[in-house]
């Protein structure tokens, strides 16, 4: 790949990527329910397209469409049962969902075993191709994706319903009794992310040809968590900051080989140490830096 | 069908290890430590790596043990202090950990590479019949070790001032902090102790499975599982659940379907946890009540 | 309609052998404040908790303006008109005092998702009427310099206030306070107890849990007296003051030697 080429690839991962995290960011953000099942969902959405378009030769567009809708009812209906729970016992729940999708996945004949399924047909809507050879209409329709999801969590975050999702995270009691049906909330919130995951995984799997199991395994789910924390959990645009740092920073520090991995989620450890509410609000923990000096500061602990 | 018990009883008990850890560490710091089953993976690797080196058997085992120790205060003095101190918002200390668990995998990954080793067994390999099945003796000696060690751990955690401590952190971190009990040092030792059991864990295990750099997460996961589903922060709970757990997986996998033996673990748990939220062993929780 | 508006019949619930109420039949009426007293563990915070749909009773009924509402989640019965405040009070990160009423009218919010991410029209003309009236609730209670102010910013005191508001917001028939007044000093309870007196002369009718026995004389016209998860005794002021089996309950029987409640009752701690 010639550089221009290969930023631009970067670039449409990116913004796949931001995709699925700003969904998980309505969530885990916004509503604050830990979803750990982001990868079940990028599977619904990836496998989903790989099977109507390859497997039942569906039209692209459409299969996108129905991978889409089916990963909202399975979310709709996950979410019901799931979002019962809370903290801890929700964190396990859906880290169970994903690990029990990808598991799921490496083993049936439908997902293509461990192989998985190759040769993922490119989407076409009328003249415009999506596919690997024409990246800039990819890049295009993702960026363009990408910023109306960002204006659309604005606007929705600053709203009353916004209001209620972050009651819901603060004070789940409270929000009850004024009278915020708190189930209904949380699970359109996970809708969200389910929907906007599986877009994500779709388009992944459009962009790459190729789905298998190891895409969506548990390292999977800590990149993910990764990209939210490091770009800020709760923030706008850190969804897409922490997408866009944790594709190119790998490409920025080749070279090192097999150290590449280690640096990179050293760095991202690092980060979470030295900026634990993001990116994105680093200015806000730069005024505690002074407590990472270890002292008998020990009595700030609540 | 009775191997099929032993050999899960073993990787159970292995899992019970992983799982105490889990409970103990949250009770006692409040953190969800999601890389408990790197320990693990840091026993029987370093365990591994050592005895190479042509050092005796017991010095490596204590290496392994150690190097996993190691990992646990890393963790907790230079991860986890730092944001605790800092107020950190959220859920940053448990995302913490669990990048670590990544950290903690990319190294072993660059240090030994993607094949998984074995660790020659460490006593007399006999085999022993049990209804016209033979059965390798290790699997008994997994469960012995690890009953002594999880009983070990309960007379520390009844009988010395250390383990009152962690007990009374447990129960409230404010007031025992207000007794002149120090959280840091509690956890660090928390922290400690655990690591150094799933290390143990790793190197009973290590010589009855392959053990590769990402064997962490597996054991993390089932002993997150076991934690929660026995009742989290409940002892006890976690070594049952983890031990029902080896089990469930085992007969899941002979009598059901191998390849789906885990999507069908994991399944079932989702199923109990969704009936009984506060695990098998707590108490039914209360509906909305923190 | 001359059936109290709240009634709950024979409640009862078990935590774990433990009966946290038994048999609790009690009423709260329109325009009245009933207080709930009675030594810690009584059975009263777990007493709101069932009648706001926290918690389930084992046996017994709740009527709501003539309804059993048995089994509604807390959400549901804010519609029909019960609202209630909680011991800890913990304003929402990141929202002005101003936001924080407009939480509470949220179940009289009738745009659509669409209108309202979107700010349509009649989503704006909806906001600005609920801007207009929480401003309006916010100056009843003393905050209507506040507005802009960020919520946690307000003191303890001003923070009860707040949650008033938001009660009023939510346009209740009956309020469940769960002690309002704790930590609070002489004048804040003052002003407190200014704005119990003022939800009860808009119709309010309110089920006081207290311990500041001053704060209650100033409020209840009802008190009832709980103890081991019974009711132990009921009726005006005065008659629970100079009552008997509620000064051994609620006082122990060391105190009936030493003069009674009254001593211990008339100041304010």
């Amino acid at each position: 790949m010639t550089g221009s080429t290969f930023w631009l690839y970067t670039g449409c991962i990116t913004a796949t990527y931001a995709i699925a995290i700003i969904g998980l960011n309505v969530i885990a953000g916004l509503a604050g329910q830990v979803n750990l099942a982001t990868t079940a969902f990028l599977a619904f959405g990836g496998y989903g397209y790989a099977i109507y378009t390859v497997t039942l030769h569906i039209e692209p567009w459409l299969g996108l469409v129905l991978a889409m809708v089916g990963a909202v009812i399975i979310s709709a209906v996950l979410g019901l049962i799931l979002l019962r729970l809370r903290g801890y016992y929700l964190a396990m729940a859906t880290f169970t969902l994903a690990i029990a999708v990808a598991s799921s996945a490496n083993a049936a004949s439908i997902t293509g075993g461990a192989v998985g399924i190759p040769d993922i047909p490119p989407l076409t809507v009328g003249p415009i191709d999506f596919g690997l050879g024409s990246q800039l209409s990819f890049y295009g329709l993702a960026w363009g994706i990408v910023i109306v999801l960002v204006l659309l969590v604005w606007l929705a975050n600053a709203s009353p319903i916004g209001r209620a999702w972050r009651l819901i995270g603060s004070r789940e009691e409270l929000a009850m009794s004024l009278g915020v049906s708190t189930l209904k909330y949380k699970v359109a919130a996970f809708v969200v992310a389910g929907g906007l995951g599986a877009l994500s995984g779709a388009m992944y799997a459009e962009l790459t040809t190729y789905v298998s199991s190891d895409l969506y395994s548990s390292s999977v789910i800590v990149v993910f968590m990764a990209m939210l924390f490091v770009g800020g959990l709760g923030t706008m645009w850190g969804p897409v900051i922490g997408a866009l740092i944790v594709t190119v920073l790998p490409s920025l520090i080749g070279g090192l080989q097999g150290a590449t991995l280690l640096v990179v989620d050293s760095l991202f450890l690092a980060v979470i140490v030295l900026f634990p509410s993001g990116l994105g609000m680093a200015w806000r923990d730069a005024r505690t830096f002074r407590y990472l000096v270890p002292r008998r500061l020990w009595s700030r602990e609540k | 069908m009775v191997p099929l018990l032993i050999f899960g009883f073993g990787i159970g008990c292995v899992y019970a290890l992983v799982g105490a850890g889990f409970s103990l560490v949250f009770k006692t710091t409040g953190i969800v430590n999601f890389a408990q089953g790197s320990f693990v993976t840091l026993g029987a690797l370093g365990a591994y790596a050592v005895l190479a080196e042509g050092v005796p058997y017991a010095i490596a085992v204590l290496a392994g043990v150690g190097l996993a120790v190691a990992g646990g205060l890393i963790l907790w003095y230079v991860v986890l202090t730092p944001l605790i101190m800092r107020d950190a918002p959220g859920y940053a200390p448990n995302i913490a950990t669990l990048v670590y668990l990544a950290v903690v995998t990319d190294l072993m990954l660059l240090w030994q590479g993607a094949n998984p080793n074995l660790l020659p067994v460490w006593a007399p390999q006999t085999q022993f019949h049990v209804l016209g099945a033979n059965v390798s003796i290790m699997y008994l000696y997994v469960v012995l070790a690890a009953a002594v060690l999880l009983g070990g751990l309960g007379i520390v955690l009844r009988a010395t001032r250390l383990g009152i401590g962690m007990r009374a952190c447990a129960v409230d971190r404010e007031t025992s902090q207000l007794l002149g009990l120090s959280p840091r040092l509690l956890g660090g030792m928390a922290m400690g102790l655990m690591a150094g059991i799933g290390g143990v864990g790793g190197v009973l295990i290590g010589s009855l499975q392959y053990a590769a750099y990402d064997s962490g997460v597996t054991f993390g996961l089932y002993g997150f599982v076991a934690a929660v589903a026995g009742g989290f922060g409940s002892l006890p709970g976690a070594v049952i659940a983890g031990v029902l757990l080896g089990i469930l997986q085992e007969l899941l996998a002979r009598y059901v379907s191998s390849d789906f033996s885990d999507a069908f673990a994991l399944i079932l748990l989702l199923c109990i946890l969704v009936v009984r939220p506060g695990g098998l062993m707590g108490a039914r929780i209360r509906f909305m009540s923190r | 309609m001359n059936a109290p508006y709240l009634e709950t019949r024979s409640l009862s619930k078990a935590f774990g052998g433990v009966n946290a109420l038994a048999d609790v039949s009690l009423t709260v009426d329109r325009g009245e404040v009933h207080a709930l007293i009675g030594p810690n563990g009584a059975g009263k915070s777990t007493l709101i908790s069932v009648i706001s749909g926290f918690e389930r009773p084992d046996s017994g009924d709740i009527l709501l303006g003539g309804k059993s509402v048995i089994g509604r989640r807390p959400y549901d019965l804010v519609r029909l008109g019960l609202a209630r405040t909680f011991q800890s009070s913990r304003p929402v990160v990141g929202l002005s005092v101003l936001e924080s009423v407009l939480l509470g009218m949220h179940i009289h919010r009738h745009a659509s998702v669409l209108d309202t991410i979107l700010r349509l029209p009649a989503y704006r003309r909806e906001r600005s009427r609920q801007e207009q009236r929480a401003l309006d609730i916010l100056r009843t209670v003393g905050l209507g310099s506040r507005s802009r102010d960020r919520a946690r910013d307000l003191s303890g005191a001003q923070g009860r206030s707040l949650e008033i508001a938001q009660i009023v917001a939510t346009e209740a028939v009956i309020v469940l306070l769960d002690e309002p007044v704790a930590g609070m000093g002489a004048t804040e309870i003052g002003l407190l107890a200014d704005l119990v007196l003022h939800l009860r002369s808009e119709g309010c009718g309110i089920l006081l849990v207290e311990h500041e026995m001053g704060f209650i004389f100033s409020v209840a016209d009802r008190i009832s007296v709980m103890d081991f998860g019974r009711v132990v005794d009921s009726g005006r002021p005065q008659a629970i003051r100079e009552s008997k089996v509620v000064q051994s309950a609620y006082l122990g029987s060391s105190y009936e030697q030493q003069g009674g409640v009254a001593d211990v009752v008339g100041g304010s701690e």
